[in-house]
């Protein structure tokens, strides 16, 4: 492979053919208003709060009760909840809850309204993936010689929300993307969002022929942004460098929740890294500096990993449905 | 104000000299400003734009000339005074890093570098532009705290004393070049329909970023922790904006930098 990205010396494992699995249901914006007012009515009424006038366009439904604001997304048939005056505050009048208690909390919120989907004869199942947190920081900023703020002192950072985050797996495989995840998050204890996007997979449609990740890492290679750097690099070599790093995995993928999405196929996920030199110019006080920038760009792509010969993957048009 | 008057520009890049391409900082942009309500004033990017995109609409008259004999001469000006401080609202898609923001052009001058660096960037002097947007990696990246590389320390210069600039919405971490992400946070700063007001704009940036990614999205604004400027609203027909408290020559000014951090890699436990 004539190229400067270094090869990762680990790959995914390679199962040589895959389920693909139909999305059923979907596209949802065909749905009746009904089915809509129903929906909404329906998982308001499990976080707890009426709807007194809905309002909808052709993307979303909304209820909206004073702080409280639910959003359900049509195309995807999933829903952001969060209470706004709590949300993502920078504010830490309440005790953190222990990641443990959120995480037990979490659970039992989803199991109670049925989001939380632990095998039972399904090919998926909901996993805990940690806690995570918003973070707050403050600083004061006296005046340089040029009147610009210049930082005094720096506050510690600070939680002021726990967030419990939840992923998917298909066939024991992890789905990436956007639009398969769930974060519940509490603000002292009381719930200050809830997330849900998944869009849960019917019957397999066929197992289908996938590439090996050398294939899929060769791929990547062609796509039009690493053709430009390798073209610079001939033209200016040493200037720029990068590779892959050695986790390579095989997984699904779900498109973002604003998107409709038919198929779940499978994706390699590949990381990597890009270094390149920049030479530039940077003024200090009076004087114009020549400078070198060394500019550093991780990266993530997730590359279809069907075999692309496949006439079922031209008949199930499974390239339309992933977005990336 | 109404929020239908409020003044919106977009800055853009795709394709780079030496960097790797993008796919869709354009439709990202363009979607946003397409999207918000809002005077359209200007859309600058690449290639297919009207006009191009450069660091000089951004920059502030940054970059001196020294001549062997005579004092220093300001050359050449940067443009923000005609572009990045005539709007409120101003998104830029591209590459970015912890020093700044990358553009696809070069500026009309020799000294220009394809960057907007952060020491390079002062904005809200002609008091108008309030919200600025970097959809780009890691520009607000905070890792080292009360260091020269604080993020305090990097950007709180971008701030000018008694301006207009209220925020900078971005990014912690590296984050995807989506396409998807302008359009939904301004359909989240837009009223509802049959609403009054839209959402708060750190709550938009949030989920713009939480539905597109699993980056970690930052905000660093004026103001202490517990300032009203954290319950800006783009479209507000009820509540004027905060103001932002003057400052009076020598004073100093609070900053509220907030971000989220994700669980850590790896953590796979199963539900029974």
């Amino acid at each position: 492979m004539a190229t400067i990205f270094q090869a990762p010396k680990r790959m995914a494992s390679f199962p040589g053919r895959i389920p693909v699995y139909k999305i059923p249901g979907t596209p949802n914006k065909k749905q009746s208003p009904n089915f809509w007012r129903n929906r909404l009515a329906e998982v308001s009424d499990s976080l707890g709060f009426t709807v007194v006038k809905p309002e909808e366009d052709k993307n979303y439904i909304y209820n909206q009760e004073g702080p409280l604001h639910l959003q359900i997304f049509k195309a995807s048939n999933t829903f952001l909840f969060y209470n706004r005056d709590l949300v993502g505050r920078t504010v830490q009048d309440k005790e953190i809850m222990h990641p443990k208690t959120a995480k037990n909390l979490s659970i039992e919120l989803l199991k109670r309204n049925k989001l939380l989907y632990n095998g039972g004869g399904t090919a998926f199942q909901t996993y805990y993936g940690g806690d995570g947190y918003t973070m707050a920081q403050t600083a004061t900023a006296g005046q340089d010689a040029y009147g610009d703020w210049k930082v005094e002192a720096e506050s510690e950072p600070f939680k002021t929300e726990i967030r419990s985050h939840f992923g998917y797996l298909i066939n024991g495989l992890k789905v990436f993307g956007p639009g398969a995840k769930t974060i519940v998050s509490y603000v002292g204890s009381e719930l200050s969002e809830l997330m849900h996007f998944w869009r849960s997979p019917g019957e397999p449609v066929s197992d289908l022929e996938i590439i090996a990740p050398e294939t899929a890492i060769g791929r990547l290679c062609k796509e039009s942004r690493f053709v430009k750097v390798m073209k610079m690099n001939k033209k200016h070599p040493g200037l720029s460098s990068g590779r892959f790093y050695d986790d390579v995995e095989l997984g699904y993928y779900a498109v973002p929740p604003v998107n409709g999405q038919r198929y779940y196929a499978p994706v390699y996920k590949i990381r990597g890294t890009f270094e390149a030199r920049i030479n530039g110019f940077q003024a200090k006080g009076s004087n114009i500096d020549q400078v070198e920038n060394n500019f550093r760009h991780d990266f993530v792509h997730f590359v279809p990993a069907l075999h692309g010969e496949s006439a079922a993957v031209q008949t199930t048009n499974l390239k339309k449905q992933i977005i990336f | 104000m109404a929020f239908n008057q409020r003044k919106k520009g977009i800055l853009w890049a795709n394709t780079y000299a030496s960097l790797t391409p993008l796919n869709n900082s354009g439709m990202c942009a363009e979607d946003f400003y397409n999207t918000l309500v809002g005077t359209a004033v200007f859309n600058h990017g690449d290639a297919t734009a009207l006009l191009p995109a450069v660091d000089t609409d951004i920059q502030q008259r940054s970059i001196w000339s020294v001549p062997e004999n005579g004092p220093p001469v300001f050359y050449p000006p940067g443009n923000d005074d005609q572009w990045a401080e005539t709007v409120d609202i101003l998104y830029f898609c591209g590459h970015g890093d912890p020093s700044g923001i990358h553009f696809s052009r070069r500026g009309s001058d020799d000294y220009s570098d394809e960057m907007a660096r952060y020491e390079d960037i002062k904005l809200g002097d002609q008091k108008q532009i309030k919200w600025l947007i970097f959809d780009a990696c890691q520009v607000l990246e905070n890792k080292t705290q009360n260091g020269v590389n604080s993020v305090f320390n990097r950007w709180t210069q971008a701030f000018q004393p008694n301006g207009s600039l209220r925020y900078i919405l971005g990014f912690h971490t590296t984050s995807k070049n989506d396409n998807v992400r302008g359009k939904y946070f301004a359909q989240k700063l837009n009223p509802v329909p049959g609403g009054t007001k839209g959402e708060l704009i750190r709550i938009a940036w949030q989920y713009a970023c939480e539905i597109t990614d699993y980056a970690e999205w930052a905000i660093l604004r004026v103001g202490d922790a517990n300032s009203p400027i954290a319950d800006d609203y783009w479209a507000d027909t009820t509540t004027p904006l905060p103001d932002v408290p003057d400052v009076p020559v020598g004073g100093t000014q609070q900053f509220t930098y907030q971000k989220r951090i994700g669980p850590a890699p790896g953590t796979l436990e199963i539900i029974s």
